[in-house]
């Protein structure tokens, strides 16, 4: 018996289809890891379950959810198997829960919806199962709002809404993405526990293969609404049958090939020394206000053709420190020297000239572009940094001979930036970073947003441009998993401070900081279950 | 997709002109051309009084009646339009000419700078509006001229609060972060960044203005702070007929129903830009 049986569904919206003939299935105590980059229909195929298509769209095929078929069935109907049978956890912590209601209502809320219990019954359920998603009364009475908890725990609340009534599905869509990796980690446990415990299905839905690999049974592969792979989740290790899936393991663990070597013994290009940057807390009425330290005591230095990565998690500091790197904060202490030139200290024509030698890629890709330029304009922003600026025939030259080399047409100059995907808008990204012929490209979570086999590309552009321009990366990031193949040297850094540093083979073969050891061991990773897989088989 | 009903080729994305926008337009449309219609023609003298006409009600030969002064009414409102339009249209360009540089530079240069700008701000809000008025023409002597001013400077307020607010929220994008290490001066980025980002609140807001300014002229007029006569003005019709509302209601009728349409027309028109401008409330309705 079948928890969820999908049979042939097709769903178009409009004339264009988005799922094509899907069969799948999920057995109670399973988890399916449903995987696909954005567009492959994967989060529709979950909302098809749950009847919540879009308005307009049309579907065919069966959904049988615990027997009862449910496609195409009343929303009536649906209002009553969606929190009853079928449990849905979202991406976004900040924005799923209600941040006027307490957590205790929130989850007593989809009790009393379903069940004509009393308000006190319904809080003592809920009571139960923020207990069971470890969230214990003590230090989190039902009387708690969201804005008081973390990502993770606001994410453990939102599975509690969605297995208060122990449905027999649960769908977590990305529910894991937007968390730190060690949140990830517990978070990952969390769920398997629940499965184990209640028989539920579970149908985890991420971009990321390495969290299937490591939580889920059995693993469906979708591309432009086709399922093109059903297997068991060992089949990663032991080799994918259909190309596309082969193609997206390898985007996965894809490690772009560097020809060139960081000058070891050269100047470093960029160096970073003492660096404190303090946020003033409120000021007190007695003794000394409270600063908050974001980065504290930072050194490091990129010597030039090295790639540095930065990791760390939220809050750590990193960005801060990327932000008075390129001087659009200004430290309480230490100094920031690109080729030399202190850029805290320089102001007006100094500052410029120092802004031309270090550049910086933003993660977002749809937020880093002012969406009322063309993309000319906005990869020639940067001439404003030269001394003597380029006549506007000249401009348009250089723009596209940079966007040729990112590998975009030079059509795109003349088109806006909502016109393009995300991996298109990294490249413009790019082109305007590199239109001053920089020496530093500071990279803020540049590759995080992208789908991996975009972001297989984006690595290979870097690593090109690095082997051809003699650039210096430092790659500022939470993703583990992105430093490891194209970086020579890690920084690890927690609550404002570099913990650790080292070659990045070195750091992944053997970190010394308790910190470290306990990010890698969180970090769902491909490459190291090959290698565990070939250690337990030689 | 055998039983898939046959859809018409996708239906292209077009703009779906919101209803209050394309009333309050209509509306706004009226309003200004009989203003502008006033400048060439009235149907007759706005100061030619004739005793032997006065105060007959509407009829053909004068369609809104006449006052004690045997003037034509329709072409005292005809002409009080401008007055009216004017006064407003001034008193938003001083709020925007003048609230919205503040409220970007507030917002591009925080610190005590932001501090200054909205506790001035707040001053201005918390005085009393026709005080304000009041004193403005005890110094300078009552006028349309004044009238301008302290309407103006209660726009002052307005726009800064609304380009502040939201201009702050833009410069924390990763675009303007990107214009900073393109090593543009926070003027420059305030020019070329985000006052275009921030122009569609800022046209929407001028409309509401604009409508609180036709309401604000004509209650200083009516307490005889604005026009002075004989130039025609909607406020001061009103109080002048007030005396007579028994026996020649039209006298308040008729000015009244021009500020109410006038006032509509515009904030329809407010409202609609703002459904036009703002996808996710164009979504809702």
């Amino acid at each position: 018996m079948t928890v969820l049986d999908i049979r042939d569904l097709s769903l178009s919206i409009g004339q264009t289809p988005i799922l094509k003939n899907v069969s799948l299935s999920v057995s109670p105590g399973e988890i399916l890891g449903l995987v696909g980059e954005s567009g492959s229909g994967k989060s529709m195929t979950s909302l098809a379950v749950l009847g919540l298509t879009p308005p307009r769209a049309t579907l065919t095929g069966e959904i049988r959810l615990n027997g009862q078929v449910v496609s195409n069935a009343p929303d009536a109907v649906m209002q009553q198997v969606r929190g009853r049978d079928v449990g849905i956890i979202f991406q976004e912590p900040m924005t799923a829960l209600n941040p006027v209601m307490t957590i205790g209502d929130q989850v007593a809320e989809t009790v009393r919806l379903h069940k004509k219990t009393s308000r006190k019954e319904a809080l003592a359920v809920a009571r139960a199962v923020l207990d069971r998603v470890g969230l214990p009364a003590e230090r989190f009475p039902l009387t708690r709002y969201p804005h008081e908890l973390s990502g993770g725990q606001r994410q453990r609340v939102a599975i509690a809404i969605a297995i208060a009534l122990t449905p027999k599905l649960l769908i977590a869509d990305e529910a894991t993405t937007a968390l730190d990796v060690t949140t990830q980690a517990q978070v990952l446990d969390l769920l398997s526990r629940l499965v184990r415990e209640d028989g539920m299905g579970l149908i985890l839905i991420t971009h990321d293969l390495a969290v299937v690999s490591e939580t889920a049974d059995r693993l469906a592969v979708m591309k432009d609404g086709e399922l093109v792979e059903e297997a068991p989740v060992d089949r990663i290790r032991t080799g994918m049958t259909h190309p596309y899936s082969q193609r997206l393991l390898a985007n996965a663990t894809h490690a772009p090939t560097r020809r060139s070597r960081p000058q070891a013994d050269a100047a470093p290009m960029l160096q970073v020394e003492g660096l404190v940057r303090e946020y003033g807390g409120a000021p007190a009425l007695f003794g000394k206000s409270k600063a908050f330290r974001a980065v504290d005591q930072v050194s490091l230095s990129i010597q030039p053709g090295e790639s540095v990565g930065l990791v760390g998690e939220s809050g750590c500091g990193k960005s801060t420190l990327l932000r008075a790197i390129l001087a659009l904060e200004t430290p309480q202490a230490g100094r920031v020297r690109v080729k030399g030139r202190d850029i805290t200290a320089a102001r007006g024509a100094a500052l410029k000239a120092i802004r031309r030698d270090i550049q910086v890629v933003f993660q977002d890709p749809y937020g880093s572009f002012d969406p009322r330029w063309k993309v000319s304009d906005l990869v020639a922003e940067n001439f404003h940094l030269l001394d003597a600026r380029p006549s506007p025939v000249e401009a348009r030259r250089r723009v596209d001979e940079m966007l040729e080399r990112v590998g975009l047409n030079s059509a795109a100059a003349d088109r806006y930036p909502h016109e393009f995907s995300g991996g298109q808008r990294q490249r413009i990204a790019i082109a305007r970073a590199l239109i001053t012929e920089p020496s530093v490209i500071c990279l803020d979570e540049a590759v995080s947003a992208l789908d991996v086999s975009v972001r297989a590309q984006v690595l290979d552009l870097l690593a090109d441009l690095s082997d051809r321009l003699g650039l210096s990366y430092l790659f500022v990031t939470h993703d583990l998993s992105v430093v490891r193949t194209v970086t020579d040297r890690l920084l690890v850094m927690q609550a404002g401070k570099i913990v650790e540093q080292g070659e990045t083979a070195a750091v992944f073969a053997a970190p010394s900081h308790p910190y470290t050891q306990k990010l890698l061991a969180a970090t769902p990773d491909l490459v190291r279950n090959h290698a565990l897989e070939k250690e337990t088989v030689g | 997709m055998t039983d898939a009903p046959a859809i018409a080729a996708p239906a292209k994305p077009r703009v779906r002109w919101p209803l209050s926008l394309i009333v309050g337009a209509g509306l706004t449309t009226v309003v200004l051309a009989t203003a502008l219609l006033a400048l060439a023609w009235t149907p007759y003298d706005v100061e030619a009084v004739d005793i032997a006409a006065k105060l007959t009600a509407p009829s053909a030969a004068h369609w809104m009646g006449t006052d004690h002064f045997g003037r034509d009414v329709l072409s005292m409102i005809m002409a009080g339009a401008q007055n009216s339009l004017v006064v407003a249209f001034i008193a938003v360009g001083i709020g925007v000419g003048i609230g919205t540089p503040l409220g970007l530079t507030a917002a591009a240069r925080g610190g005590w700078i932001d501090e200054l700008v909205m506790r001035g701000n707040d001053l201005i809000f918390a005085f009393p509006a026709l005080l304000l008025a009041v004193m403005i023409t005890a110094v300078m002597g009552p006028g349309a001229i004044n009238a301008v001013i302290a309407i103006g400077v209660f726009n002052i307020p307005v726009f800064t609060r609304v380009a502040r607010g939201a201009a702050q929220g833009l410069w924390t994008r990763e675009y303007v972060l990107a214009a900073r290490t393109a090593g543009k001066s926070k003027a420059l980025i305030s020019l070329q960044h985000i006052l275009p980002n921030l122009m569609s609140l800022l046209v929407v807001q001028a409309a509401i203005q604009f409508a609180v300014g036709i309401v604000a002229e004509a209650g200083l007029s009516y307490v005889g702070l604005g026009a002075q006569p004989p130039a025609p003005s909607w406020g001061r019709m009103l109080a002048e007929a007030q005396t007579m509302i028994g026996f020649a209601p039209w006298l308040a009728v008729m000015p009244g129903l021009a500020i109410f349409v006038t006032v509509l027309g515009l904030s329809l028109t407010g409202d609609g830009l703002r459904d036009l401008f703002d996808p996710r409330v164009r979504r809702e309705r």
